[in-house]
């Protein structure tokens, strides 16, 4: 009997431990096919986009400025690679990313710094929910503000600065968020020792503040410059495009994102869609890779 | 690092000072045309000295710019309604500057080329006749085996002037269209499935057995995708092309220009046809624009309606001006003035 009921627990025993070995594979069945099938997705979109589109990467891709559609056409029908390049987006692109960093780094960083000196005050909250909501405002509105700010009063036309604004706009919380999570990391005792040795406070900030935590501003930029560099919307309402390398900032320029959407609306440019993603891929990608190592650099 | 970013600032801030007064011409608005627009402003740009951008922003886009004076012309695929003229701040001229078309096309394996009435085609969009084996397309199409296969309608999910311009035909041609759905740049389908863009359509009939749809023009003739004869006004099936594109326009054109081409009465044209147009100030003094600008914005308009612009158009697609409109557009250029007076001679 004793035996029997010895045998009947061991076996519950045994049952339970089975189905939690079960339900630990299924489990970890469902993780990785569900990774797998994420990371699968990054690599189908580069596959394709590679498969697609290397034809076109060659020097003058980098060099020239985008060709008319004629001359896509002409090339197309004659099974020739699309001569001319996206010189004018990639160009365009930096400026404008140079223009909204001009701005938007000083004052993201001051912010940031306010924010995290002054973490508890009613005004930093404010100021924090302000800039949490700033990220989640449609990039098309923030298009529609830089119009009726800068593109309508200001500079009279479209122009590289109002899209420099925008994406500023856009930019803004992200610096300052990641500044002021960045200097959250910087030990008190850091700070209490400057203070001791009678460091006036501007000096704390410079001095001893900004420096330990500058390789994490440095990531917190980068990222907010990858995110930017791909939007389409606001610089369709701000900075239009242009078929040259333009330098004036109160004129029309091109961008990378612009281009693709106009290769899209062109059924004979269709080709340089996909290079240009490789483009803009790449360069986030890249700008991504070293705000990782900056960060890992920083551990 | 911070040295280098001041000092680009600093330089910009220079060059936006003294280059402003180089003349270069920016316009914005209508997809439709961007392709021919850009062929011909590069072209324009090597000859002549005049540097121009111009920004695929769409029709309502080009307008509101116009409207907000932001720009030296806008453009659009829909010529604008009294109401949009009086809502402008000050009068302007359209110049018409191509047409295009909406092409039907169609994925039957096997069957080369089909006819189509203006009544059977609103009926198979509006979902009155379902299969391709319908007595109506047999007795149309007599040497045509059509296969025992339900029609899958494919239409524009996004706003589109092609869509525009296809709804108006059928909204001319059929009463029970006109009654149910009606035209715009967005209705509500009887039946179908939606597609982004040419693109999308043109794909999803590539991929669907026995479907239907409409692709614009300067898409379809590059692509070279094949599609039905539509008769016109005048009874005759005509294929969508150029040149029968074209001469929709020969038909009676009012002063302005701004009409539907749709179901036009000239005995050879294809009647799913429209012009696209520029629009600017009749007087071009405004923002402080100087006589130079304007001078500059002018003689492009009117170089983009000589014949060296229309063939072109022709070369990307598009159907250039009759003879006749474009002599109309370059009378309207020269009512065109600056402060009272006239620009061209």
């Amino acid at each position: 009997m004793d035996n029997i009921i010895n045998i009947g627990k061991t076996a519950g025993l045994l049952s339970s431990i089975g189905y939690r070995k079960a339900k630990n594979n299924i489990f970890k069945i469902l993780v990785m096919v569900f990774s797998f099938l994420t990371i699968s997705m990054v690599f189908l979109i580069i596959g394709t986009l590679l498969v697609k589109g290397y034809k076109q990467i060659n020097l003058a891709f980098f060099t020239q400025v985008a060709p008319d559609t004629f001359t896509a056409m002409m090339a197309t029908a004659n099974g020739e690679i699309i001569p001319g390049g996206i010189a004018n987006g990639i160009l365009g692109s930096i400026y404008l990313v140079l223009i909204a960093s001009v701005i938007a780094i000083p004052m993201g960083i001051v912010i940031g710094v306010y924010l995290s000196e002054n973490s508890k005050k009613k005004y930093a909250c404010v100021i924090r929910d302000i800039a949490d909501i700033m990220q989640g405002v449609p990039s098309i509105v923030i298009g529609i503000i830089a119009y009726i700010w800068v593109v309508v009063p200001l500079t009279k036309g479209y122009s590289v600065l109002a899209g420099g604004v925008a994406l500023a706009i856009m930019m803004l919380p992200l610096i300052v968020r990641s500044t002021e999570e960045s200097l959250k990391m910087v030990p008190d005792t850091l700070k209490e020792a400057a203070i001791a040795l009678g460091t006036p406070y501007y000096k704390v900030i410079w001095r001893v503040l900004i420096p330990t935590s500058f390789s994490g501003l440095i990531s917190g930029i980068l990222l907010a410059v990858s995110r930017v560099l791909g939007e389409t919307a606001p610089l369709m309402l701000t900075t239009l495009g242009n078929p040259d390398v333009n330098w004036n900032i109160a004129k029309p320029g091109s961008a990378v994102p612009l281009l693709i959407w106009q290769f899209y609306n062109d059924p004979n440019m269709v080709n340089l869609i996909w290079s240009s993603t490789i483009f803009l891929m790449g360069f986030v990608l890249i700008l991504n890779l070293i705000s990782k190592w900056i960060g890992a650099k920083r551990k | 690092m911070k040295k280098s970013i001041v000092l680009v600032a600093l330089l910009s801030l220079m060059t936006l000072g003294n280059k402003v007064s180089a003349q270069s011409i920016s316009g914005a608005g209508a997809t439709f045309p961007e392709p021919f627009y850009n062929a011909a402003f590069a072209s324009y740009e090597r000859a002549a000295h005049a540097k121009v951008t111009y920004g695929g922003i769409g029709s309502g886009g080009g307008i509101r710019s116009l409207k907000d004076k932001i720009v030296d012309f806008g453009a659009s695929d829909a010529f604008l309604t009294n109401q949009e003229l009086r809502e402008m701040p000050a009068p302007i001229v359209h110049i018409p500057t191509c047409s295009g078309a909406v092409v039907v096309a169609y994925n039957l394996p096997g069957v080369k080329q089909i006819k189509l009435t203006p009544t059977v085609l609103a009926s198979i969009f509006l979902g009155q006749i379902r299969n391709w084996n319908h007595p109506a397309l047999r007795k149309l199409n007599p040497g045509v085996r059509f296969p025992n296969k339900e029609i899958t309608v494919v239409h524009r999910s996004d706003g589109s002037g092609t869509t525009n311009m296809f709804t108006d035909y059928l909204t001319k041609v059929n009463k029970v269209w006109h009654s149910k759905v009606g035209a715009g740049k967005t209705v509500n389908w009887p039946v179908g499935v939606g597609a982004k863009g040419n693109p999308g359509v043109a794909g999803a009939i590539h991929q669907t057995q026995g479907s239907i749809g409409y692709i614009g023009s300067e898409y379809a003739f590059a692509q070279r995708e094949p599609s039905a004869l539509i008769q016109n006004k005048a009874g005759k099936f005509i294929k969508a092309t150029v040149a029968s594109t074209s001469a929709a326009g020969k038909g009676k054109i009012p002063a302005d220009t701004r009409v539907m081409l749709t179901n036009s009465s000239a005995p050879t044209a294809y009647p799913i046809a429209g012009f696209t147009w520029l629009i600017i100030y009749k007087d071009q003094a405004y923002n402080n624009r100087s006589f130079a600008q304007a001078q500059a914005t002018l003689k492009l308009i009117d170089w983009m309606v000589s014949r060296n612009a229309q063939a072109l158009a022709v070369k990307t697609n598009y159907a250039p001006l009759p003879a006749g409109v474009a002599a109309r557009a370059k009378a309207i250029l020269r009512t065109v003035t600056y402060k009272g007076k006239r620009i061209l001679k």
